[in-house]
């Protein structure tokens, strides 16, 4: 890992944490499950639009708060 | 439509007040002109950041591209801009604040300097915003030409002038300025009205299950291709943390925490305001209008048959805020490519400070007159259309931006071939020129990545000093 920067532990998994549910929201199952009239990915997709923000800014806060 | 043209007058003349004031101010250097002295506060961008994004396609084109496509599709296209916005405030948010430079071709140019970079990024990107920009007029001039019977050629008129005007003369602190007041706008009409549908219906719920049982297509995805949904997705995240509208906002900030606050606070105004759109006003339109000829008129019916004439007009000034306050972002990031990134490096040193200002206002006009020309004739479903348009930006500088600031072994070799690879090959499969079956942008993304690797690997390795350089912009 020395060829790369160094990124604080919290926004690595912050990261991380937001690929995995947008790789989660695309697999193809939830593209024929439906709830309330639409796919499930569409609500997954909608959930995102609002976990992705809080997420992040819950980590930035908590970073510039807690030691690095 | 006397009480709404009087409104849209008012606002109109507001934006021209706003730019006449801030000229007084930016005419003076480069720095308050393009960077608004770097002295923007944390509540102020994230509602300035909102409203650059949210353009025109956030209010008219959303809507029309649900109507015609489905929700879940449309879903797909706009949380790829809101996690974009995560991804730019991890990981280019902070370097590029502390790098304090004015434009993304600044930084690629300072960290790949070759002439191929210099040259090339800003021509990518005056190509792609002089297509985003038409898409924002069709979107005023339809707006205009439904709400206050006004041709939709003279819409555009008016609205380009208006915009040329204050971007011209006021720089970035009349776009700051006019797109505060411009989101907050927005966000007051779309969520406005989504509530009061809502209180109509009952729940979003129950506006989604009335309208899915007559129009099931509204809700469903399995029948399009997964690339094309996945393209959107992927398009806007990773144009998100390149792209130079947004990148100029991340420079106008006070300090690097600063700009990460208010990438966060925009998103997650602008995932209210979008999720209300999609989730309450296009199914309610969907039941009341199911046979649109331009799918792109749904809002401006919805508004017309709900709503009296003040609330209209007040709807009306909402659409061009919207279009206004991305285009006019847009066309300062346009004109920056050319005045200050191609010009303004080849005058450096020889040029006074009033001769650059006369070249930033002239590139300006130029740039907004072509775009008029253009938008009298223009192309169906804009939010497709901008988006392929902007998949070129995210293809080409993604990589080569994300590596820049992390990688140490990225190097020139490896800049280069990412830059102009991940352009190349975009242009070719969104062209239909090779048809792979795969998102045009996926298979770009990864033939940019492929040459910053090869040529990481296998080029030259990186100076001792520019590593030293990027690892301070991490601090």
């Amino acid at each position: 890992m020395k060829s790369f920067f160094p990124m604080r532990r919290r926004e690595g998994a912050t990261l991380a944490f937001l690929i995995a549910f947008a790789t989660f929201a695309f697999i193809p199952v939830w593209r024929t499950v439906e709830f309330g009239g639409m796919a499930v990915f569409g609500w997954l997709i909608a959930a995102l639009m609002l976990i992705s923000p809080t997420v992040t800014l819950v980590a930035f806060l908590r970073r510039r708060r807690g030691p690095r | 439509m006397l009480l709404e043209r009087i409104l849209v007058g008012v606002y109109l003349a507001a934006c021209i007040g706003i730019g006449i004031w801030a000229s007084r101010k930016v005419l003076t250097s480069g720095s308050e002109y393009w960077v608004a002295g770097r002295r923007i506060g944390t509540a102020v961008n994230s509602m300035a950041i909102m409203a650059a994004l949210a353009s025109g396609g956030s209010i008219i084109g959303v809507m029309g591209l649900a109507y015609a496509q489905g929700i879940p599709a449309t879903l797909a296209l706009f949380g790829g801009s809101v996690v974009g916005f995560s991804l730019a405030s991890i990981l280019v948010a902070r370097p590029l604040r502390n790098f304090g430079k004015f434009t993304i071709t600044d930084f690629l140019a300072f960290r790949y300097p070759h002439a191929l970079v210099r040259y090339l990024v800003p021509i990518l990107i005056v190509i792609a915003f002089t297509i985003y920009i038409v898409a924002q007029l069709k979107a005023a001039g339809i707006a205009a030409e439904a709400l206050l019977g006004i041709p939709y050629n003279t819409a555009l008129a008016i609205a380009t002038v208006v915009f040329v005007i204050y971007v011209s003369f006021g720089g970035m602190v009349a776009i700051t300025w006019t797109d505060v007041i411009q989101g907050l706008l927005m966000v007051l009409v779309v969520v406005g009205t989504a509530a009061v549908l809502v209180w109509q219906v009952g729940s979003p719920v129950e506006i989604m299950r009335q309208a899915t049982a007559v129009a099931p297509e509204l809700g469903q995805v399995a029948h399009r291709p997964v690339s094309s949904y996945l393209g959107y997705f992927v398009i806007w995240a990773t144009a998100i943390p390149v792209i130079p509208h947004i990148v100029m906002r991340v420079f106008t900030a006070r300090d690097a925490d600063s700009a990460r606050m208010s990438l966060n606070l925009s998103m997650l105004v602008y995932s209210v305001m979008i999720l209300a759109a999609v989730l309450a006003i296009v199914p309610v339109g969907r039941l009341d209008f199911p046979g649109l000829q331009d799918a792109d008129e749904l809002f401006l019916r919805v508004m017309e048959t709900q709503f009296p004439p003040l609330i209209r007009g007040i709807a009306v000034a909402a659409v061009l805020a919207a279009v206004m306050s991305t285009t006019d972002a847009l066309l300062l990031a346009c004109s920056s490519a050319i005045a200050h990134d191609i010009l303004g490096g080849a005058m450096r040193g020889r040029a006074s400070e009033r001769t650059l200002s006369l070249v930033r206002i002239v590139t300006t006009w130029v740039i907004g007159i072509a775009a008029l020309l253009w938008a009298f004739s223009p192309p169906e479903l804009i939010t497709q259309f901008y988006t392929a348009g902007v998949g070129v930006l995210s293809s080409s500088l993604f990589v080569p931006t994300v590596a820049g600031l992390w990688w140490k072994r990225a190097n020139l070799a490896g800049g280069v071939g990412a830059v102009v690879s991940g352009a190349v090959v975009y242009m070719v499969v969104q062209l239909g020129i090779i048809d792979i079956g795969v998102a045009p942008v996926v298979v770009a993304l990864a033939a940019s990545a492929a040459a910053m690797i090869l040529g990481g690997v296998f080029g030259p390795r990186e100076s001792r000093e520019m590593v030293g350089n990027i690892e301070a912009l991490h601090r």
